[in-house]
């Protein structure tokens, strides 16, 4: 195996799937994973960590995602003092470039031209350990996040997406958004936050992902060269215990907005962690549900004038998540109509199944898409994140080989599993402007 | 055929069809994008028309009924999708490579013999009423209109209509009406083809040629630039109920096409000021001072006979949307008086030609690209020769474009937002 040969003396091989080979560090326990792709001179550098806003809770929801901002405020090697801070090194070589926090990890990624690798490896091995946040960039810092949450609430179909996470989970932390509770955000302290980065940024907790124009050799010695003399956590790392509790009823949730004339229907069901043996039936159901012109919930709800746009989101999570279908309805068209065609489609498949030709249409669907994520760098680094946070990068490696192996048979049966009426959480938007 | 870039081979098909292809980087599948020239005709019920075509498209065609086409598209996963942009109708398919040539037969039956059913256009209609509801909710599209309003004559092909205006207009819109304009296009709109991806280049020609080869269109007729009054100084503020940002937009108008020696500097005068997070306004308004997620500046609307208008965008909470002026106000005024370092000019310069090498390393965005470049009328030797007039601008260029086109005491000023009183 060609992944194997010439490893630099501390860096164990784990495994190649997909074109993708997985690495250690053996000193820290860094994970690395690289893929050669010589397209174009450019490079993706990527650190994952595992930790979301799963692993926040009550007074320090949005935490991750406060850090995450305050990790670019400078670090020990890169920062105002000595002139060398990250965004502006890195955007003066014309590097693309940013951070993002969900719920189950935060990533920091550039996009550089080939030549300048090493000055992403040395940020990001800089910042993991070394990050420089005050109490005063916290003060100037929260009204920026505040005013990334005050623009999401701009939104009728975020605010809708909170209210339906919110009410679905009691107990598991999926209950509070990512950018956190406003209170939360306005009075975090500092301590707080530099605990939960002492807490979680160390390499044992920790994804660097290498993929670009460079060879296997090279991104190890370079990975080796700037992360092997980061020590590992010196406490393991806290471990969410948290189960949400079986729910015994449909829950529903309604948001009011006066004067304002966006109308929405959420349609939620609880279904398994991506890892689970499900997760692949559910996908390919998505698409038979809204992928493309033809599928069923197009076809029952816009072609019909009922609903503008309808769409399912079947993110697989690390743990237990949800499968939500939104429908942004029509001018005159009610909120209980939309439900309903929504259940009675999940009902018609739980009891007779897809057809055989819808279920093919799904997995061509899948394969193409999945061909179009070699469409530059960047979102290939973008998939093999989440496939990173759900707990096994190879999802995304395997994805269309598991894909291959769905049934019509299967895909009845998950629906008849999951999609029930007491497991179910819906909610409206009802812009009163509109209707009355 | 000729060559004009290393990658790109370029095909004349007829007098008003031309195709580009550049081969590599997507194993296995195809992307084709494209337009249609749709004339400098800027009135809302024109845009209506352009809407309801783009909607209506793959409702089906004189040779198939929708469910042959959604069953088409969906055996094979592809993907047929239609927007518009400017004087354009924008086209994109995803395909599989070896479905490539029926895919390109079935979009040239959606454009050459479109049948806009009477079964589906009331039922069209309702839904882009319905989005129209929408984008009069949403602050950033109202701010955007209402400056565009302010800094362009309604003839003004970059003055854009605002959502009651396409409402009014949609209202009156019947299919006779499309029928009758989708005509006038099929019979002088020039077509452009870009595809990118796993095709041999003369596979890719012999199949846009079956297509599309008794496309009727003509080439371009490009917008001729004309004197205009310029930017109208102004502060409007749109009231939203319910909405916790405020978007705001600041502009003025350039007078100039990208064809003008000063685009360059301006590009590059934009880049300092406005352009990522190591830019001017984003390190003092949102970094110093924690006002802001969001600013940037752009230069916005030109093309190379069309002029456009420098602007910056940004978003505050109601409380803070003073304070956020008075910060940008200070910034600007501060690269007025001050002008900007050699090093930021230098800087600035390697962004931009290191981020353009990076943009074009993706397939698609390489082939929207393109596609931009010959909207604006040049050869596309400008996608290389772009990095040497970046490279020719200096310092004393930059100085003489920010005294010349920024002038923070006239410009426009539109808000959207829900305010805690109206402030004019």
């Amino acid at each position: 195996m060609k992944a194997k040969k010439a490893l630099p003396v501390g860096v164990k091989y784990v495994q190649t799937k997909g074109g993708i080979s997985e690495y250690r560090l053996e000193t820290n326990g860094l994970r690395i994973l690289h893929r050669q792709e010589s397209v174009a001179p450019v490079i993706m550098v990527m650190i994952t960590f595992h930790v979301g806003s799963r692993n926040e809770a009550a007074g320090y929801t949005g935490a991750t995602h406060i850090l995450e901002h305050l990790l670019f405020k400078g670090s020990k090697k890169f920062n105002k003092k000595n002139g060398k801070t990250a965004d502006r090194l890195l955007s003066t070589i014309g590097a693309k470039l940013n951070a993002t926090t969900w719920m189950d990890r935060t990533n920091y990624w550039e996009v550089v031209p080939k030549e300048h690798v090493e000055l992403a490896l040395a940020i990001e091995a800089d910042r993991l350990r070394g990050a420089l946040f005050t109490g005063n960039d916290l003060k100037s810092e929260m009204t920026v996040v505040r005013n990334e949450y005050e623009r999401g609430k701009n939104d009728p179909m975020q605010v809708l997406d909170e209210e339906i996470w919110a009410t679905a989970y009691h107990a598991h932390p999926y209950h509070h958004p990512t950018i956190g509770w406003k209170s939360d955000i306005e009075n975090v302290p500092v301590e707080r936050l530099r605990h939960f980065y002492d807490t979680f940024y160390w390499p044992n907790n920790a994804t660097l992902t290498i993929l670009g124009d460079i060879s296997s050799a090279k991104a190890l010695q370079l990975a080796k060269k700037y992360f092997d003399e980061i020590p590992k956590a010196p406490e393991p790392i806290p471990v969410v215990y948290t189960v949400e509790p079986p729910q015994e009823g449909p829950r529903y949730v309604e948001v009011r907005r006066e004067g304002q004339t966006t109308n929405l229907v959420a349609v939620a069901h609880k279904v398994p962690e991506g890892r689970n043996a499900d997760t692949h039936a559910l996908q390919v159901l998505s698409k038979i549900l809204s992928g493309g012109k033809g599928s069923r919930l197009h076809k029952a709800l816009v072609d019909r004038g009922l609903a503008a746009d309808v769409m399912v989101f079947d993110f697989a999570f690390h743990d237990p998540g949800l499968f939500i279908t939104y429908a942004y309805l029509t001018h005159g068209t009610k909120h209980e109509t939309v439900q309903r065609i929504i259940e009675d489609t999940y009902r018609d498949l739980a009891v007779k199944g897809p057809s055989n030709r819808e279920v093919e249409r799904a997995k061509q669907q899948l394969l193409v898409e999945l061909a179009f994520l070699r469409d530059g760098i960047y979102k290939e680094g973008s998939v093999l994140n989440e496939a990173i946070a759900l707990g096994d990068w190879t999802f995304f490696a395997t994805f269309l080989d598991k894909i291959q192996d769905v049934t019509r048979g299967k895909i009845q049966k998950v629906t008849a599993k999951y999609f029930t009426k007491s497991a179910e959480t819906s909610g409206h938007f009802i812009g009163t402007g509109a209707q009355s | 055929m000729k060559s004009i870039h290393p990658k790109i081979q370029h095909f004349r098909i007829n007098k008003g069809v031309r195709f580009f292809f550049s081969e590599g980087g997507l194993p296995a599948v195809v992307y084709l994008t494209g337009s249609v020239d749709l004339g400098s005709e800027v009135s809302a019920k024109h845009r209506t028309l352009v809407g309801l075509a783009s909607m209506l498209f793959d409702e089906g065609t004189k040779k198939r009924s929708k469910k042959d086409i959604q069953e088409f598209l969906d055996d094979r996963g592809a993907k047929i999708s239609f927007s518009h942009e400017g004087r354009h109708l924008i086209f994109g398919v995803q395909c599989l490579k070896k479905h490539f040539g029926e895919v390109v037969g079935l979009l040239s039956e959606m454009l050459n013999e479109p049948l806009f059913p009477s079964s589906q256009f009331e039922t069209t209609k309702k839904r882009l009423a319905t989005m129209l509801l929408q984008e009069k909710e949403d602050t950033r599209n109202l701010a955007s209109v209402a400056i565009s309003k302010m800094i362009y004559s309604k003839e003004h092909p970059n003055a854009l209509s605002h959502p009651d205006e396409l409402q009014v207009a949609l209202k009156k819109t019947t299919r006779k009406d499309l029928v009758s304009f989708w005509e006038g296009v099929r019979t002088t709109g020039e077509l452009l083809l870009v595809a990118v991806g796993d095709l041999n280049a003369n596979v890719g020609k012999s199949a846009i040629s079956k297509a599309f080869s008794s496309w009727q269109g003509l080439p371009v007729k490009p917008y001729t630039l004309k004197a205009e009054a310029s930017t109208r100084e102004d502060y409007k503020e749109i009231h939203v109920p319910h909405k916790t940002s405020v978007d705001i937009f600041l502009g003025a108008r350039l007078g100039i096409a990208k064809s003008h020696a000063d685009y360059y500097p301006l590009t590059v005068l934009m880049a300092v000021l406005g352009s990522d997070f190591s830019a001017r306004l984003f390190q003092e308004v949102r970094e110093k001072r924690g006002l802001t997620y969001g600013i940037y500046s752009y230069l916005a609307g030109l093309s190379d006979r069309l002029d456009g208008h420098w602007f910056v965008w940004a978003t505050f909470a109601p409380n803070l949307l003073e304070k956020g002026e008075e910060a940008i106000a200070e910034v600007l005024k501060d690269v007025v008086e001050k002008g900007l370092t050699p090093k930021e000019v230098r800087d600035a310069k390697q962004k931009l030609t290191g981020r353009y090498l990076i943009d074009l390393a993706v397939p698609t965005r390489f082939a929207a690209v393109l596609l931009t470049t010959l909207h604006d009328g040049y050869e596309l030797s400008q996608i290389s020769n772009w990095k040497e007039k970046i490279g020719k601008v200096t310092k004393g260029g930059v100085d003489r474009v920010i005294k010349k086109y920024i002038h923070p005491d006239r410009l426009a000023v539109a808000a959207a937002g829900t305010f805690p009183a109206l402030k004019k």
